[in-house]
């Protein structure tokens, strides 16, 4: 491409000179790419060599700014899709100085020229009933065929079912629901039921959906009535849902009122959910093994089990979401030797990323259990499985105290062995006015 | 380390105490394992204090070790201490007015995450404290047992 004459183009007014420009410098813009592989797993090596080159960029603003001139100049001379480009560039501050105000101004201008995305924002961002209502429908009238596009259906029949923003037409609601696909109207129907208060939308979509299945039975625990919660959750779990099949598990876990206590049964329930690695289910049936119930107590298998969740990305709560419940329990194991041989310096290292204190994967966020960060703690405490430091035994002593929420006996006794290093001075200087503070801080928290 | 941990529990470190006293116990000197797990339990630390009453069932000292149970209990919402006074209900060293207490110590506080419906949960789950509610439910979960195992005693 010829960006010189681009840029002639585009100042003698070509508003598709000016659009090809300002995507060229948007693309240019997006330096080390770091953005586009949220939810990938990668490397910590590529980690840090997509941060070198976002660093090394430093042209990135520059194009940022090319490229909103240009989407502003396209936007000022009538194109709709440039309207809303420069909307969310001044939304997010993207080449530009952040200004909300000025961004709902261009969103509006860009709905109102029939641009169908600037609708949908639109009608999220008012505060207008019926304002929301017309442009949720003209998005779903405009819109190609998606995501989005079932979304703005979906907004459309709600408020036609509720009255929102408009007359209520039930005949109308239908008629928008029977364009969504089954699963995207059964959801429809839960919110409508949801808003309304009227149980028919929820009963019609529980004839199909597994999720309105699981609301049905939730409504009757709420009244404690377990048998017929029991019913509606064992007919989602027939439609494969493994959240319905872990809550039947639990009831017969539990034994709730009307429903005889059965381990057996809970594991059997809890392990078909597990086989649709529904993480939550296989740390229940990794702790039957554990503990001997409903199944033969097996520590080895138990710890495997653990272990292999520790590793595992949580599937049904978004990417880079570890378990670092079942860490916790497999450095337990290893801690005792059970299921496993004692080995301090690995159980030291479970511990640390149970406690959050490393990271496996770069875009990990630490999940912190104070107890684990106790045992840490501990482990530099009695040279367990690393050199004995007391000044790290004393940081993260500090840590699980500042994590905990003084109702957990590990927050007391982090208070505890901090006021005792103070008081006695050992490994850190002696200080005995820090030993009262804490001192303090422990009969405040009695 | 030994040398330092009796310095140390002898000054009153209550940690320490259980510490030493789990060495005495895997040198099989159990009098002394004895002794400094009291003396940890005394100062109250929580592991130390679940192990002692442990000790005192054994020695049918069943009323000190319901002290210690109902206290943790009461505390901590530790449900191992809850459940224990229930064992003990049932082998009849128990009465009713502490497992009343257990199942309105139950009743009062940890319903919330169990009984939460399934469009929050799933919310919730998506949050930053995923791991913090996956272990407050796995917990609500043990108390709730605990507690439809509580009603049915008192039911017969």
């Amino acid at each position: 491409m010829n960006e010189q004459k681009l840029i002639q183009d585009a100042q003698s007014g070509n508003v598709s000179a000016m659009l090809e420009l300002a995507e060229y410098y948007a693309e240019k813009s997006k330096g080390g790419g770091i953005d586009d592989k949220v939810g990938d797993v990668i490397s910590m090596e590529d980690f840090n060599k997509m941060l070198q080159a976002q660093d090394e960029d430093n042209d990135q603003d520059e194009f940022k700014s090319l490229a909103y001139k240009y989407y502003r100049m396209a936007a000022e001379a009538g194109n709709a899709q440039a309207m809303t480009e420069v909307a969310r560039r001044l939304y997010d501050g993207i080449g530009v100085e952040k200004n909300e105000s000025e961004s709902d101004e261009w969103y509006k201008r860009g709905a109102e020229a029939g641009e169908p995305s600037a609708m949908r924002v639109v009608a999220f961002r008012s505060n207008d009933e019926v304002e929301k209502f017309k442009w949720f429908k003209c998005s779903a009238e405009l819109l190609e065929p998606g995501l989005n596009k079932q979304d703005s259906i979906k907004q459309t029949a709600i408020n036609y079912a509720c009255g929102r923003g408009t007359e209520k037409d039930i005949a109308k609601a239908e008629e928008w629901l029977a364009k969504l696909d089954e699963q995207t109207a059964n959801s429809a129907r839960m919110e409508i039921s949801k808003i309304t208060g009227e149980s028919s939308w929820l009963k019609q979509a529980a004839e199909t959906s597994p999720q309105a299945m699981i609301e049905m039975a939730e409504n009757f625990v709420q009244e404690n009535d377990f048998v017929n919660a029991l019913k509606w959750y064992k007919k989602a779990a027939q439609k494969g849902s493994p959240d319905a099949m872990s809550l039947v598990g639990d009831i017969y876990y539990v034994g709730e009122d009307g429903i005889e206590q059965n381990y057996a049964e809970a594991f059997y329930w809890y392990s078909r959910a597990a086989r649709r690695d529904y993480n939550m289910a296989r740390i229940k049936c990794a702790l039957m093994f554990y503990r001997g119930r409903g199944v033969d107590k097996n520590l080895e298998l138990a710890f495997k089990e653990f272990d292999k969740i520790s590793w595992t990305q949580e599937k049904f709560f978004g990417p880079f979401r570890f378990n670092s419940v079942a860490r916790y329990y497999a450095a337990k194991m290893s801690e005792n030797g059970e299921g496993c041989a004692e080995d301090p310096a690995e159980t030291l290292e479970r511990y640390k990323i149970a406690g959050g204190l490393e990271r496996i994967q770069p875009y990990e966020s630490p999940r912190r259990i104070p107890k684990a960060i106790y045992k840490v703690a501990d482990a530099y405490f009695l040279g367990e499985g690393a050199r004995q430091n007391f000044a790290k035994a004393r940081h993260f002593y500090e840590k699980t105290f500042s994590k905990g929420d003084g109702k957990t006996p590990y927050h007391r006794e982090a208070v505890k062995k901090l006021m005792w290093m103070y008081e006695l001075g050992e490994g850190i200087p002696q200080n005995r006015e820090k030993a009262a503070e804490w001192r303090d801080k422990l009969s405040t928290e009695d | 380390m030994k040398e330092r941990l009796i310095k140390w529990a002898q000054a009153g470190d209550g940690d320490c105490a259980y510490k030493l006293a789990r060495i005495y116990r895997a040198e099989g000197d159990l009098q002394k394992y004895a002794k400094w797990l009291e003396k940890s339990a005394e100062s109250k630390t929580f592991d130390a204090q679940k192990e002692y009453a442990e000790l005192l069932v054994e020695k049918g000292k069943y009323r000190e070790a319901l002290a210690i149970y109902k206290d943790l209990a009461q505390t901590f919402n530790d449900e191992e201490s809850m459940e224990r006074v229930v064992d003990l209900y049932e082998q009849g060293q128990c009465d009713k007015y502490t497992l009343n207490f257990i199942l309105e110590l139950i009743n009062k506080n940890f319903n919330d995450i169990y009984l939460m419906k399934n469009f929050g949960r799933v919310f919730a789950f998506q949050t930053l404290r995923h791991n913090e509610l996956t272990w407050e439910t796995l917990q609500a979960i043990e108390r709730r047992r605990i507690a439809a195992r509580i009603r049915k005693l008192l039911a017969d």
